[in-house]
């Protein structure tokens, strides 16, 4: 049963640049399990080129959200759960302990957008050894 | 109520038959009520899985004492669907609305049993006044 978790809050506006090269948005802690509750991110100007922006873990192999360029148009908050654009599989799903929290381009660079927010509501529960 | 509340979060995922279960068996709370605490829900979201939700009219989030907060029907509950406080089909009864000292939150359905659906998962951010 849940009871009393707190909610913390990663909220960053970046260059795309950054964006395609991977920002790390949830630094990795050997002593932490992050679980994403809910998330949104928007554009400043069209995303274009790429084929999407996705949420994982650090190390790219756990999805929390796919974020398509399609749905990253000019200041539109594209949030969680949003069909087909901002679909979010991995929402609520421990990340692999020790693992951060990444905000990546996929496909290729970001092109015309000249700024990318993310919001990223998490939750930390200690590693159990 | 403090100036700079925490925000807290009741995150899960609830079978179908957890969800239908009489609510005095307890197994559908969310967050126990403490007697000294109350709780004011503001934000949230529920997601149906295995299937769409069927059976029931709504599946609901509510105070332990049956107080409505959000209420999402099953029309918002198709499968794997985020249904969001303020979506269609999702009414926010009682978000931002302190519920009385005393009481948690449960996660129940109306009219019928819920159906298809193999479980609900469920995020719900709300703060906390009292016992901190």
């Amino acid at each position: 049963m849940a009871d009393f978790k707190s909610i913390r809050c990663a909220y960053a506006s970046c260059d795309p640049e950054d964006i395609d090269d991977g920002v790390v948005a949830v630094p990795a802690a050997s002593d932490r399990i992050y679980n994403v509750v809910d998330c949104w991110l928007r554009s400043t100007g069209n995303v274009e080129t790429a084929t999407s922006v996705d949420v994982t873990d650090t190390s790219g192999t756990v999805s929390v959200g796919v974020f398509t360029a399609a749905g990253l148009t000019n200041g539109k908050i594209l949030r969680a759960g949003t069909a087909t654009t901002g679909v979010c599989a991995g929402l609520l799903s421990d990340l692999t302990a020790g693992e951060g929290i990444l905000v990546k381009t996929v496909g290729s660079d970001i092109a015309t957008s000249t700024a990318v927010e993310y919001c990223i509501l998490y939750t930390i529960d200690p590693v159990h050894n | 109520m403090a100036a700079f509340p925490r925000l807290h979060t009741a995150t899960g995922s609830l079978l179908t038959a957890t969800v239908n279960a009489a609510v005095t068996a307890g197994t559908n709370t969310i967050v126990p009520p403490i007697a000294d605490r109350k709780i004011t829900v503001v934000d949230g979201w529920l997601r149906s899985t295995g299937g769409s939700a069927g059976g029931a009219t709504a599946v609901v989030v509510e105070g332990t004492d049956g107080t409505d907060v959000i209420s999402a029907a099953v029309a918002a509950l198709t499968e794997n669907t985020i249904a969001r406080v303020g979506d269609t089909n999702v009414t926010a009864s009682a978000i931002g609305t302190t519920l009385d000292k005393g009481v948690g939150l449960r996660i129940y359905r109306t009219v019928s049993n819920l159906t298809t659906s193999t479980s609900i998962e469920y995020c719900i951010n709300y703060i906390v006044e009292g016992g901190q």
